[in-house]
């Protein structure tokens, strides 16, 4: 005897729901929202939109970031913007983007951002938790005022980043070692998709449950509903299980020697100035 | 008996399933709980970073020719009555009170300092040493770093708030002795600069353009006219 007909409907209803709760909340777990005005996260270790810097330097700037990541872990960015975003404050705004790119890698928080607004004069070197010791608030401002600036001055914008990496790579060196491997040669964690994985699983094993009760235990009401209805308990502590810092998850890296954030934090740390 | 056996399965299941996913939201909550107390540790480690800063920045001061007395003497009153209003360094405040009178303190100092550097710079002597530079650029980064782990702070108390408030949290989250906690504040006047009348003959405030970069939260209202003058 089959069950009857708006038993069957409403299971059936009801898994469809679930359905859509799963995929939802996989959708809701893996989206990644910056704040408004936070620019997307660049690929390359010199982000220059305006092209302040040739193409040539830019390429040389670029490798040789590249490179003092692979040596030492750290992450260096060179972000060059025309101004500073409507209404944002200076160093609120640069902490929330170095943060919000996670230069530095997760746990070491070694990451530098040296910060550049052309149309205000302003400078400021960004410095992660891992580094503010061996350049600290002091150190960074010296860099400003005695490297970066005076070539600023004259104009030669090139020369000025240039003088300021060197000297940002001169403070930081030795105090990481690197693997030599890049962060967008590395696989990620896939975290957010174990557990989206394990919701799968746990999920299927209850499908086929229900499933098992619809075919075998016929006219027992019970059976299907006491399936279902622990389908969403299961669902939800998953998802709102501790929100790590959800990336693409589970993707794998853009690959050829190209910027990928590690996950590093900021803490306000690193000096500010102008030319 | 099939009925008895069947409701029983069911009944273990629910209870398995409730069982843990009940686990999983009170472990959930630990875990939200132990982030706002190390996010108010490092808030608190702030601070200590500023006030060990105070020592330095009076000893520089008093060394210049004829400093004005009351700047300085209201830097030091502050850091005395910011080491009245302590609070429990590990564990996140509970009492909205306690942390309102704490921020006070912190405020006071914040703005006593300020005004400390903006009349400083009449002094060129002391401005143009090294070792006054090197303090305005350090206390430059510990205010910077003060309001950027207050936000971290909210932050997790936010995450925290949400947590205990939202349903099934809701029921259960005050009778296991989890309860909201409060935010710090933005400060009164925090998006206006602070401006000084160095003239004492013209009225209001004038804007300086070259005074030093504090960040906004850490600013307190303009000052009175003719404060400054010596």
């Amino acid at each position: 005897m089959r069950l009857p007909l708006t038993v069957r409907v409403g299971a059936r209803t009801l898994l469809n729901l679930l359905t859509i709760l799963v995929i939802v909340s996989y959708c809701l777990c893996t989206s990644v929202a910056l704040g408004e005005n936070i620019p997307p996260k660049p690929t390359t270790y010199l982000f220059d939109p305006s092209h302040l810097v040739s193409e040539s330097d830019a390429n040389r700037i670029n490798t040789q970031l590249s490179q003092y990541e692979k040596t030492t872990s750290n992450q260096i960015l060179v972000a060059v913007f025309p101004d500073i975003p409507e209404g944002a404050a200076l160093e609120d705004f640069t902490q929330r983007t170095a943060e919000a790119w996670q230069v530095g890698q997760k746990g070491r928080d070694n990451g530098v951002v040296l910060f550049i607004f052309v149309r205000p004069h302003k400078i400021r070197i960004e410095v992660g938790y891992g580094l503010e010791g061996t350049l600290p608030d002091i150190t960074a401002h010296r860099i400003i005022t005695e490297e970066i600036a005076p070539a600023f001055k004259t104009g030669d914008f090139s020369g000025g980043i240039s003088r300021g990496i060197n000297a940002i790579i001169a403070a930081t060196r030795g105090e990481y070692r690197g693997n030599g491997r890049l962060a967008s040669e590395q696989q990620t964690e896939a975290v957010s998709s174990s557990r989206s994985l394990a919701l799968i699983f746990f999920g299927t094993i209850l499908l086929i449950f229900f499933l098992m009760l619809l075919r075998n235990r016929k006219g027992y009401m019970y059976g299907p509903f006491g399936g279902a209805s622990g389908m969403p308990f299961l669902g939800m502590p998953f998802f709102g299980g501790r929100r790590d810092d959800d990336d693409e998850g589970g993707g794998f890296g853009s690959g050829g020697g190209g910027f990928r954030g590690g996950g590093g934090g900021f803490g306000g740390g690193g000096a500010s100035g102008g030319w | 008996m099939k009925t008895v056996l069947t409701f029983l399965g069911i009944v273990t299941m629910l209870a398995m399933v409730l069982g843990t996913s009940g686990c999983e939201y009170y472990n959930r909550l630990v875990v939200l709980r132990q982030a706002t107390d190390r996010s108010w540790a490092d808030v608190q480690n702030v601070y200590q970073r500023r006030a060990d800063l105070i020592p330095n920045l009076v000893r520089t001061v008093e060394g210049a020719a004829n400093f004005e007395k009351s700047t300085l003497t209201a830097v030091i009153q502050a850091r005395q009555q910011v080491n009245k209003v302590q609070l429990a360094p590990n564990n996140a405040p509970d009492n909205p009170e306690a942390l309102k009178r704490f921020q006070q303190s912190q405020d006071q100092l914040s703005g006593a300092i300020s005004r400390l550097l903006v009349v400083a710079e009449k002094y060129p002597e002391l401005r143009a040493t090294a070792n006054f530079q090197d303090l305005q650029t350090q206390l430059e980064g510990t205010e910077n770093r003060i309001a950027v782990e207050r936000r971290k702070f909210n932050e997790t108390v936010q995450e925290y708030n949400n947590a205990i408030q939202t349903v099934p949290a809701v029921f259960y989250a005050k009778s296991l002795g989890f309860q909201p906690k409060p935010y710090f504040s933005a400060q009164e006047g925090a998006e206006k600069p602070p401006a000084v009348n160095f003239n004492s003959s013209v009225p209001g405030p004038t804007p300086i353009s070259t005074t030093p970069a504090l960040p906004a939260s850490s600013l307190t209202p303009a000052l009175p006219a003719g404060s400054a003058t010596p």
